[in-house]
């Protein structure tokens, strides 16, 4: 007997940009504090076994571990923030990576989750063909933590609409640490539960993943808080 | 009448392990008719229900697939008749029985829609209204997203064995020598959990078919699963061993004993594999195996 193979990648941001009122050091803290969780959440669904990576963007984009890292085994190496951001070139580096012999035919629905704070600087287009151009690429959960206010620009949410290429997903905003926490959790978990569910079949592109994951549908941006602080 | 058919049909469904913890129903539905001396014909139906936030009534849309293509398929050989040429069954199984097969199953859904009008609660988390029956318009395709399921369907009269299958899932021979091997070529556009079904919007052109004679060697086995058995392992090898095994259990142990502890099989791998529902009916070829070895 064997579970299902899981891939989760984050894409993670490290961009100059992010140096700026402490966000890397935001996102490393949550994603070192989601990671226990994400573990529990893996261990609840013996029938699937999760494996996780990053890939992180800034002049150029490199994987930060090997590609099959079961979530036992995934440790969050703190990444620095500097440079530009190559997020077209992460985007083509997960579609070189969802391919046979990494993706069986029973392998789970990848989840590929960006978490940024701005625009690319490089060919983005290129980059999101690139994985789109794949069978595991177009399959793929696409989910957004987007971070601070730049990121909730009209041409940052055009960037987003166009990776996540489904209308009824929205991203998950952050305007300061704790929320920036928070997301990165319940991407972490109820998303890594939700399609880790052998129930959550599609038979029609039309109904695509907002027919498997209502919880993930129309979230919106929420309101200015005092706490925010980017 | 003479009896040409000596097969036998075993089933059996048990309900995701995962779906168990989730309170969701067995989503999947079997259907078999044995041979007969009045109706020399065995007949296989295996439906999936989608089972997603979307397809809430997929439980019962597996249950009408599963009817209607017993009763369609009966229908489909009979009319066609004993005697006629085998070419005649593969362009009319290729042509006419899909768009029979989705007919049916939809009048069965507007049916059971009548019945059971959508609530506003059942469409409470999606942005459209529940779709009503209107006189002389087709229900939308939410409507039929609804009860979506896919389908395998087997008939296997004295002439010849019709193969049909619409989305994922597996069917399985296993000749008299042991050897494994696919009727139909496995699909692997889907993945990630997607599958086109009943209810996709070209169903009948995304029907594959196969019709092969009785004449030559038949199979002693013809195994149909829900796409949750072949997801507990880890590749084709592995899934053709356990149609191997069947055979093996078949020989040494007969059918009985093979019927009996189908469910618990099945179980056991929902609960060590893939979590989801697992349904598997088998077509024995009697002839190929002895009824109760361990008596003899």
């Amino acid at each position: 007997m064997a579970s299902r193979p899981l891939h989760f990648i984050w894409l993670a941001d490290g961009s100059g940009s992010m140096r700026v009122e402490g966000k890397i050091q935001a996102l490393n803290h949550a994603i070192h504090e989601a990671i226990p969780h994400m573990r529990v959440a893996a261990l609840e669904n013996p029938h699937a076994s999760v494996f996780v990576n990053a890939i992180r963007f800034a002049d150029d984009a490199r994987w930060m571990g090997e590609k099959l890292t079961p979530v036992s085994e995934f440790r969050w190496n703190d990444i620095e923030a500097a440079g530009a951001t190559a997020l077209g070139e992460a985007l083509a580096m997960v579609g070189e990576a969802l391919q046979p012999p990494l993706m069986t035919d029973r392998a789970l629905p990848p989840v590929i989750a960006l978490v940024t704070d701005g625009l690319p600087t490089d060919n983005f287009r290129a980059g999101l063909d690139h994985l789109l151009s794949k069978p595991w690429g177009r399959q793929a959960l696409r989910i957004v933590v987007a971070i601070g206010e730049d990121s909730a620009s009209n041409d940052a949410r055009e960037i987003f609409r166009a990776f996540m290429a489904n209308d009824a997903l929205k991203p998950f905003h952050a305007n300061n640490p704790e929320a920036l926490a928070e997301q990165i959790r319940w991407v972490s978990t109820a998303v890594l539960q939700s399609v880790s569910s052998p129930a959550g079949r599609a038979s029609d592109p039309a109904a695509g993943w907002s027919a498997s994951l209502p919880l993930l549908t129309g979230m919106n941006a929420p309101e200015p808080d005092e706490a925010d602080i980017w | 009448m003479v009896k040409s058919l000596r097969w036998t049909a075993l089933s059996a469904s048990v309900q995701g392990a995962s779906h168990k913890r989730g309170g969701q129903g067995n989503q999947d539905a079997i259907l078999l008719k044995n041979p007969s001396d009045a109706d020399d014909m065995l007949l296989l139906a295996v439906a999936d229900g989608h089972g997603s936030a979307r397809s809430f009534r997929s439980e019962r849309g597996s249950a009408l697939a599963a009817e209607c293509a017993l009763r369609e398929l009966r229908r489909f050989v009979h009319r066609l008749g004993p005697g006629v040429p085998l070419s005649r069954v593969r362009n009319q199984a290729k042509t006419r029985w899909p768009k029979t097969l989705i007919a049916a199953w939809k009048s069965a859904v507007r049916a059971d829609l009548a019945l059971r009008p959508f609530t506003l609660l059942e469409f409470a988390a999606f942005p459209e209204s529940p779709p009503v029956l209107q006189p002389g318009r087709d229900l939308p395709i939410t409507a039929y997203l609804a009860y979506g399921a896919t389908l395998l369907a087997v008939a296997i009269t004295p002439r010849y064995i019709l193969y049909s299958q619409l989305g994922d899932g597996d069917i399985l021979t296993v000749r008299p020598d042991g050897v494994v091997s696919r009727p139909l070529p496995r699909r692997h556009e889907f993945m990630a959990n997607q599958t086109v079904s009943l209810c996709s919007h070209h169903a009948p052109d995304e029907f594959q078919i196969r019709v092969d004679p009785l004449r030559a060697i038949p199979p002693a086995l013809i195994m149909l699963s829900t796409d949750g058995y072949a997801n507990c392992f880890g590749d084709d090898e592995d899934f053709f061993q356990v149609a191997a095994d069947f055979f093996s259990y078949l020989r040494s142990e007969g059918p009985a004993f093979v019927g009996e502890k189908l469910e618990d099989w099945l179980r056991e791998s929902s609960h060590d594999g893939s979590g989801d529902d697992i349904t598997v009916g088998l077509a024995v070829r009697a002839a190929a195996f002895p009824s109760s070895p361990r008596s003899a």
